[in-house]
């Protein structure tokens, strides 16, 4: 089973990226995924600059934790990354699939996500045929 | 040296122009990228690696003469997890820009601070490949 890690999407969100201070956009949408986060009951961190990359956040369940990652090339082309921080010996697979049904269920509800597909880590985006849902239940 | 620097970033401007961004973006990319950029972790910052060391010489790359631009394709390529990014309200995407990333081995030459690979050499830029497989090297975690 392939499991999509990330997800591309429009955003309604307004730009506040700080050209000047070279900080990209995305720390708006960082902050409603950490509400949202927050109240399924996860906990998490404030949003992290993370650069030309552009904003992370880190994300507990109990004492294991989960990333993400959103970036902002423009309105309609957003990327939202996760990545499994749980032991690399022993991944809490189980885990990582809840939290990106989670994150499914999170950008459907919200209507300034626009979500254009799924699709695994390593695969070139243009090239990869966007799935539906991160996997398939 | 500063007055190099200025004559490249001059031609960099005639060079992103041609790649469609508007007078002002193509200006923002021919810039030198700045001092207070983040640049590359070799090590990503979420590894969790003690913060005077993760965002130490030895495992930020961030050349010193550099456009804003040239950089960002350097990042690309040795980045999994840099698409690109927003420049001045455009879209800056290395896939659409014809850019190809790295595999592993290109990641850790390319993409490994030149002070690590002074200090340690080729031992130091493997041990530290070593301490982060990203997930497409992995498999399903």
């Amino acid at each position: 089973m392939t499991l999509c890690q990330n997800v591309q999407f429009c955003s309604g969100f307004p730009d506040d990226g700080d050209y000047d201070l070279d900080v990209q956009p995305g720390r708006n949408i960082a902050e409603a995924l950490k509400a949202a986060l927050s109240q399924r009951g996860y906990r998490v961190s404030e949003p992290i600059n993370g650069g030309d990359n552009g904003w992370e956040l880190d994300v507990w369940r109990g004492r294991k934790r989960l990333w993400l990652q959103i970036s902002v090339l423009g309105a309609d082309e957003c990327y939202l990354m996760t990545e499994n921080m749980t032991f690399w010996l022993w991944p809490d697979r189980d885990l990582l699939r809840a939290f990106l049904r989670d994150l499914q269920s999170i950008l459907a509800e919200d209507s300034r996500f626009g979500v254009a597909g799924w699709y695994p880590t390593g695969a070139s985006v243009s090239a990869a045929e966007l799935a539906d849902a991160p996997f398939t239940p | 040296m500063k007055g190099l620097e200025r004559v490249s970033n001059v031609g960099n401007v005639e060079r992103y122009a041609a790649r469609g961004f508007s007078p002002k973006a193509a200006a923002h990319l021919a810039e030198p990228y700045p001092e207070r950029g983040m640049g590359h972790h070799f090590v990503p910052r979420r590894m969790g690696l003690p913060k005077n060391y993760s965002d130490s010489v030895f495992n930020v790359l961030k050349p010193e003469v550099i456009s804003r631009g040239d950089f960002y394709e350097l990042h690309y390529k040795v980045d999994p997890r840099y698409s690109g990014g927003s420049v001045k309200g455009e879209t800056w995407n290395g896939g659409a820009l014809g850019l190809k990333k790295y595999g592993l081995a290109g990641r850790v030459w390319h993409g490994s601070p030149p002070p690590l690979k002074a200090r340690v050499g080729g031992l130091g830029a493997g041990a530290g490949a070593g301490m982060y497989v990203p997930d497409d090297e992995r498999g399903e975690r």
